[in-house]
């Protein structure tokens, strides 16, 4: 039989040979480039993966005491103002376990990954977020900053986040998500409001 | 198909199988009921009306029970809703002096209610639960971890009015440590 | 014996394992998958009857559309959709442990909404319950104005569990059309309130 009198090395040269070419035609072995994400503008209305967030303004401010956010003496509040609409068909929590929607990078003091100290609706400061399918809220992401950190003027980075499903829990009720994926990046001018004022 | 004869020729085989079968249907029943039994998460030991039991490391009697409708001036004072009524039972607690500086046990109490129309239902101590009473509520509610005299505590349960209209009321102590078994006493 | 089988032999095991085969594939496709296995227990209710699950009972008293409510402790959210109120009584049956209205959900169409708890003790969302004790009160659901409007508005069903996770356990649901009624521009509700009654 032919198979008999075929030498291996000549097999496995001849496979890796086929298998090279045919990679060529996907373009070689380089690793394929990532796509680098997107960067908005203030006001710009950004669609992700489940929500919808634009992204207002970024702004410091002393405390929320109607909240009872109080942050420790010398330390401030990093406010970001956002409003998020749920684009699929169940309710979406929104909870400062981890940052899987709004993110800041860029902040002295502050590792990217780091969730809110607190999402808030602005309508009524209730800190219980749930974002209804098709139903647009308005947010407040709070953060707890070292005072001298930062000023009115700088300039923070604000990150849309994407979560990734991964599939339906094997005990546990709900989806299981993997790590948020940065879908786009918008810089911000921070504002100040010093003790802010009550609407 | 079977020819005469065959019964007598197998007959041991047979005698083996009528004997076997039963014994071995019933080693795995008790098997199995026994672990049922063995890993069922309660185990209560009753005590009737009037008598005390040595629970824990303390000695507990049921002392009284009380009952005050919603329209009653108690049940006002304590803001109860319309339709129910407060059931307190006075338990004492002689808590065995060990000698030792350890605290003691905490305890968790609860009503239950069996037979009747309803099927069996069951209460949390209103200090833990969800029904609000206004009002000044006993000094002791529930096990005291400091106390090593003998003491008395009122367990308050706010139950809806036709609670053991023909139904049996019992009152469920339980010790963490002493799990799966817990004291259930006879409230008359 | 050392005669040959014959065909019509062959032909009739061939068939015969077929058969089974066959029987395999439905029995295994129709077993019931993790969905089917763990579906919470649905217990159907009407408005105004009481339904009872194993340690849920519910009885929905009214449901409004309106833009603007103001709860009984002085609570007035603003929503940029509408909001649909539904009065309730609700108590837990067999044991007050761990008993909390935990799923109170509003399905319309494909979506689902869940009650709101930015009013907080206001609502009965969320709220504990007792044993044989009704609580009645509101819950407060935020909808996109055109979806409480739409067609399917007419079919919504809202859901109701003792515990936020509602597998393998009862379930309330509860038939209600939200474009019975014409929507309110701004309702007061009472503070939730125990008793019967």
């Amino acid at each position: 039989m032919l198979a008999d009198r075929l030498p291996t090395r000549w097999l496995v040269t001849g496979s890796t040979a086929v298998l090279l070419g045919l990679s060529a035609l996907f373009g070689g072995l380089e690793t394929a480039p990532v796509q680098a994400a997107p960067v908005l503008a203030a006001g710009d209305t950004h669609v992700g993966s489940e929500l919808t967030v634009t992204v207002d303004q970024a702004l410091l401010i002393d405390a929320f005491p109607e909240q009872y956010l109080t942050p420790k003496a010398g330390n401030r509040l990093l406010v970001v103002r956002a409003v998020v609409e749920n684009t699929t068909t169940e309710p979406r929590r929104l909870s400062p376990v981890e940052a899987d929607s709004v993110g800041v990078t860029g902040v002295p003091g502050l590792s990217t990954a780091k969730p809110p100290l607190r999402i808030l609706v602005i309508d009524d400061g209730s800190d219980r977020v749930v974002v209804q399918p098709g139903v647009p809220v308005e947010l407040a992401y709070v953060w707890e900053i070292d005072g001298a950190d930062l000023a009115a003027g700088d300039t923070i980075t604000v990150t849309l986040l994407n979560r990734l499903y991964i599939s339906e829990g094997e005990l546990t009720y709900g989806g299981l998500y993997g790590d948020p994926v940065v879908a786009a990046t918008l810089d911000l001018v921070l504002d100040d409001v010093g003790a802010g004022v009550s609407e | 198909m079977l020819r005469p004869g065959w019964f007598r020729q197998n007959r041991l085989a047979l005698l083996a199988v009528l004997v076997l079968l039963p014994v071995t249907l019933g080693i795995m029943f008790a098997y199995q009921w026994l672990g049922y039994f063995e890993r069922f998460p309660s185990r209560p030991v009753d005590v009737a009306t009037g008598d005390s039991i040595q629970y824990g490391r303390s000695e507990w009697r049921i002392d009284s029970t009380d009952r005050f409708g919603a329209d009653s001036a108690r049940g006002q004072e304590r803001g109860l809703p319309a339709g129910t009524d407060l059931i307190v039972v006075t338990v004492r607690v002689v808590p065995s002096s060990t000698g030792t500086d350890k605290e003691h046990d905490l305890c968790t109490v609860r009503l239950e209610e069996t037979g009747g129309e309803h099927p069996t239902r069951s209460w949390a101590n209103a200090t833990g639960a969800a029904v609000p009473l206004t009002g000044t509520g006993p000094d002791l509610t529930s096990c005291s971890r400091e106390l090593r005299t003998p003491y008395t505590f009122d367990a308050q349960f706010v139950v809806p009015a036709d609670t053991g209209d023909w139904s049996a009321l019992t009152l469920g102590a339980s010790v963490v440590t002493e799990l799966p078994e817990y004291a259930r006493f006879s409230l008359d | 014996m050392t005669a040959a089988v014959p065909r019509w032999r062959h032909a009739a095991n061939g068939l015969t394992l077929v058969g089974i085969l066959a029987i395999a594939a439905v029995v295994l496709h129709t077993a019931p998958d993790r969905e089917l296995q763990q579906s919470p227990i649905t217990v159907t209710g009407a408005l105004g009857e009481r339904a009872s699950g194993r340690n849920i009972a519910a009885t929905v008293q009214s449901v409004t559309v309106t833009e603007s409510v103001t709860a009984g402790d002085g609570w007035a959210g603003a929503t940029t959709g509408v909001w649909v109120v539904v009065e309730l009584t609700v108590e837990a049956v067999v044991t007050d442990q761990a008993a909390v209205l935990g799923t109170a959900v509003l399905r319309v169409g494909d979506a689902g909404f869940s009650a709101s708890t930015r009013p907080g003790p206001a609502t009965v969302a969320a709220a504990s319950l007792a044993t044989g004790i009704p609580l009645t009160g509101p819950l407060m659901f935020e909808l996109p104005a055109d979806v409480a409007a739409s067609a399917a508005a007419a079919h919504a069903t809202l859901e109701l569990a003792a515990n936020s996770d509602p597998r393998v356990d009862s379930q309330i649901v509860v038939p209600l059309d939200l474009t019975a009624d014409e929507p309110q521009t701004s309702i007061d509700v009472a503070y939730p309130e125990w008793g019967a009654r």
